[in-house]
């Protein structure tokens, strides 16, 4: 009996410098810690999933309106008569057009960009507006890459005849 | 009685007499000590009890969280493939406004031309190359000139102000850069 106290705190002792030996309570805390932190990230992020998904349906529902816009590889050769025709209309003699697909084609890109290209003469600025008016009220979208009006000795508000050049670069996207 | 002893004073040789007594006193102290090591023996082996405990504790804990990580597995990867498709819808739709857009800002610009370009002032060339604006021309009169400047810079469709030179001769070039306009 008089050893009793002895033996406990002999059997105490090992079994403290056994859990100290074995457990890593501290590491345990911070593996805690960080499968927390990730199942926290985890969680946020099936949240922002729902929100995704929405915002995605109510951007994919307006674009078929846009795309409406945008022109068919076989629109093209009808936009080409249609700078042809607004030309002839506008007293712009046409000396060059053409289309050609641009050559920067990323893969995964659901677009081709396209370009035409115009070159004409005339001899008011008047044609010329009345030229860009009609590209401008035409329904489908072109940028104006590179637009240049080139006036040859004249004044821009001078009577009588006069030469101006118009050379533009004009784009826009068709779908693959 | 001895004055010693009248003061409560004795010694220890006095009060125990001989060593029988001594080793009653002492075995008399034995159970206290015992306690003792027996209390302190105990509370040790609680703490390491305990940290066994947490340890399991934890380690299950952490596994629970893990499974629950592990029925996530897909999120993350879905997360991302639904950011791409984002992207690529908000480009496509931005793209699609930008081509509206500045086909209608650039030919309103050239129409904006035609009025702001004052009597007295000739223009040789205008060019717009992607967001760059150049204008040639010549003008013999200074306040013409400067009126047709100031001009362009309030017309809004530069959108810092403009550089421009003009020689002895009436020359200029005019440059700047395109403001699109509010997205």
């Amino acid at each position: 009996m008089k050893n009793i106290g002895a033996a406990v705190l002999f059997l105490g002792l090992s079994i403290w410098l056994l859990s100290i030996k074995i457990v890593d309570i501290e590491g345990k805390r911070i593996e805690l810690e960080k499968a927390q932190e990730r199942l926290a990230t985890l969680k946020s992020a099936a949240a922002q999933i729902k929100l995704l998904e929405e915002e995605i349906k109510t951007l994919e529902a307006k674009l078929p309106e846009l795309q409406r816009v945008l022109p068919s590889e076989a629109d093209i050769e009808i936009l080409v008569r249609k700078f042809s025709n607004f030309a002839s209309i506008s007293g712009v003699k046409l000396i060059f057009i053409s289309s050609s697909k641009s050559r920067r084609i990323s893969s995964g890109d659901p677009y081709l960009s396209w370009e035409i290209s115009v070159k004409g003469g005339t001899k008011t600025f008047k044609s010329v507006l009345t030229f860009l008016k009609r590209i401008k009220e035409m329904g489908r979208a072109l940028e104006p890459v590179n637009l240049e009006v080139k006036f040859n000795r004249i004044w821009l508000k001078k009577r009588g005849e006069f030469r101006l050049l118009i050379n533009g670069k004009f784009r826009t996207f068709i779908r693959r | 009685m001895s004055r010693a002893e009248e003061m409560g004073i004795f010694d220890e040789e006095e009060i125990f007499e001989n060593d029988n007594e001594v080793s009653s006193v002492r075995s008399r102290s034995f159970p206290g000590r015992t306690l003792f090591t027996l209390f302190i023996g105990l509370a040790i082996t609680f703490v390491g009890l305990r940290n066994f405990y947490l340890n399991y504790a934890l380690t299950s804990r952490i596994n629970r969280i893990r499974e629950e990580c592990a029925s996530y597995q897909d999120v993350e990867k879905k997360l991302v493939e639904l950011k791409r498709k984002r992207a690529l819808v908000r480009s496509m739709i931005t793209r699609i406004k930008t081509l509206q857009k500045n086909k209608k800002r650039t030919i309103e610009f050239y129409e904006a031309l035609n009025t702001l370009v004052p009597d007295g002032l000739v223009i040789s060339a205008v060019k717009k190359e992607k967001s760059r604006i150049t204008i040639k021309g010549y003008a013999a009169d200074a306040n013409v000139y400067s009126s047709f400047i100031q001009a362009l810079n309030f017309s809004g469709f530069f959108r810092e102000k403009i550089e421009e030179t003009r020689n002895s001769r009436g020359e200029f070039f005019i440059a700047g850069t395109f403001d699109r306009g509010k997205k």
